[in-house]
């Protein structure tokens, strides 16, 4: 197993929290890990991407050329990114935040063509939980809905370690509505 | 015990297993998390934690603290090292023990907070005025920052002589799993005697007093002071050269590379090793001082080479200096605020190979 994840969005939006619980899960289920973090400004709203390395097998470089997997938070990650990276497998976009422009969609068309796109409403499934922040989460249930790669059950355990349980609770529930809203 | 790290929090850990009695620094990214980290913990275990006004304060708080023989340590990213160079040369001149870590980023000037290896003159010929090295060690991953870190105390008391640690900025923020017992990536600095403290300004109730000062006026002591240091970096260069050689013995090219960069380039021999090629990887731990039999023995049979560096060619030169006419060297790099690509690697490998 090799997975190469790009998550990109905007300072605030939780992009690296959700990478360092996908790479804390990951060596919890006794995978090899690296979490590159890259951020603009510090300061809300500003850019925030990491790039993830999961593997059997010990990893040299942490940087990523072409990710398996992209998760885009907002329009911005959406019109830099894809073509940039070219992701080869799954495209997770935040429709919420994510508008949709005709050279990207038509790159994706023409020089992606294994690439399985994803849709999901995350931060207004999170709005409608409690709170939008959880959006990486509901992000993060879609994924796992795709590919596997990690036990709900063991972010669970992860959260229960740094987290009060109404926290976790929230958590949790965005979690398991990115897995069931995602066909 | 193994434990998911990031690399600057790592080189805390180390520091303070490997004794840190106290830590000066002031502010600059890619490296805060350093004092963030120091600034919670060291206070709570007797130690000193303080944020000076400016670089140039730190480092001569260091000056100060290793003088009456205690571990002090700085840390600080490119231009700020810059501001320090007057203090190191100062540190060199004493012949102070202190550690002195560089988390490079991008220049020149102020450049950006992305990661570099654009300081690797500036820490290898002594960025600072005279005639004087310190030893120059770079990790490549974060289980190296916490053991380099942990172990370069007794390096710099060894020869009574500072000890820098430089990896870029990407390597300070990339978060992996370390395993403290392991025995991979120790420095296994070696004490042939006990360390000499005899020289420490501690009080002279009982004594004569001692003077520790870098100004030599009479004539005769400044020359007296550098044959003593050139001396010493003689001994350093005999004992202390560290470097990782791997698949060179029937290579057709060796790939040579340090810390962030030499991760990247080893992930580009595994896969030309896959594909059939003979790719070895040469890996310099100490930057100075540097592996220069070590890299001029490989040239007796390796007789093409391939620097790869996050710059536009510095190591190179030393590179090209070990080979010494034995064989071909090439460069590929990216300059500051960019990475090194695995692709443009193996791309540059096959055109050379192919000449």
């Amino acid at each position: 197993m090799y997975n190469e994840i790009f998550v990109a969005g905007s300072g605030g939006q939780g992009i690296l929290s959700l990478g360092r619980i996908i790479v804390t899960a990951a060596v919890q289920e006794n995978k090899y890990a690296t979490y590159y973090p890259s951020y603009g400004a510090e300061i809300r709203g500003g850019t925030a991407n990491c790039m993830l390395k999961i593997s059997d097998t010990k990893i040299y470089s942490p940087i990523i050329e072409n990710p398996s997997e992209m998760i885009i938070m907002n329009t911005p990650s959406y019109l830099k990114f894809i073509t940039k990276y070219n992701p080869q497998s799954y495209l997770f976009l935040n429709m919420s935040l994510v508008e949709k422009n005709d050279v990207v969609e038509e790159y994706i068309l023409k020089k992606l063509k294994n690439l399985n796109v994803v849709e999901v409403f995350a931060t207004e499934i999170a709005d409608k939980i409690g709170n939008i922040l959880v959006a990486n989460m509901v992000m993060l249930g879609a994924m796992i809905k795709k590919i596997g790669l990690l036990k709900i059950d063991t972010i669970k355990n992860i959260l229960g370690k740094k987290y009060d349980s109404k926290v976790i609770s929230l958590n949790i529930k965005a979690i398991e509505k990115g897995f069931d809203e995602t066909k | 015990m193994k434990k998911l790290i990031q690399g600057n929090i790592a080189l805390c850990e180390g520091a303070i297993d490997g004794g840190l009695e106290a830590y000066y620094a002031y502010p600059i990214t890619p490296q805060n998390e350093i004092s963030a980290y120091f600034a919670k913990v060291l206070s709570k275990q007797g130690k000193v934690f303080l944020q000076a006004e400016s670089e140039v304060a730190a480092i001569n708080m260091v000056l100060g603290t290793a003088v009456t023989g205690h571990r002090a340590m700085t840390t600080s990213s490119s231009p700020g090292i810059s501001l320090m160079q007057e203090g190191i040369s100062y540190l060199c001149g004493c012949e102070l023990p202190c550690v002195i870590v560089n988390v490079m980023r991008g220049g020149p000037g102020l450049g950006n907070i992305s990661g570099s290896q654009q300081d690797y003159f500036q820490s290898t010929r002594g960025g600072g005025h005279g005639d004087y090295y310190h030893i120059v060690l770079a990790p490549y991953d974060v289980g190296e920052i916490y053991e380099f870190a942990k172990e370069s105390f007794l390096l710099a008391e060894k020869y009574r002589n500072p000890v820098m640690i430089i990896f870029d900025g990407y390597l300070g923020q990339t978060m992996e799993v370390m395993d403290k017992d392991s025995q991979e990536g120790r420095l296994n600095v070696k004490l042939e005697e006990k360390i000499d403290k005899s020289w420490v300004l501690d009080g002279c109730k009982s004594r004569e007093p001692r003077k520790i000062r870098s100004l030599l006026m009479v004539e005769g002591m400044l020359e007296e002071l550098n044959w003593k240091l050139y001396e010493k970096y003689r001994k350093i260069k005999e004992n202390e050269v560290r470097v990782k050689l791997e698949n060179v013995e029937d290579a057709d090219l060796c790939l040579v590379a340090y810390g962030m960069s030499a991760r990247v380039a080893k992930s580009a021999m595994i896969k030309l090793n896959n594909e059939g090629y003979k790719i070895g990887l040469i890996r310099p731990i100490t930057l100075w001082p540097f592996p220069e039999k070590e890299i001029n023995k490989v040239a007796d049979k390796v007789k093409k080479f391939l620097v790869v560096e996050m710059n536009l060619g510095q190591m190179v030169d030393d590179v090209k200096i070990a080979v010494c006419g034995k064989g071909e060297v090439s460069f590929y790099g990216r300059p500051g605020g960019a990475l090194v690509k695995e692709s443009e690697i193996i791309e540059n490998v096959k055109k050379f190979l192919s000449k």
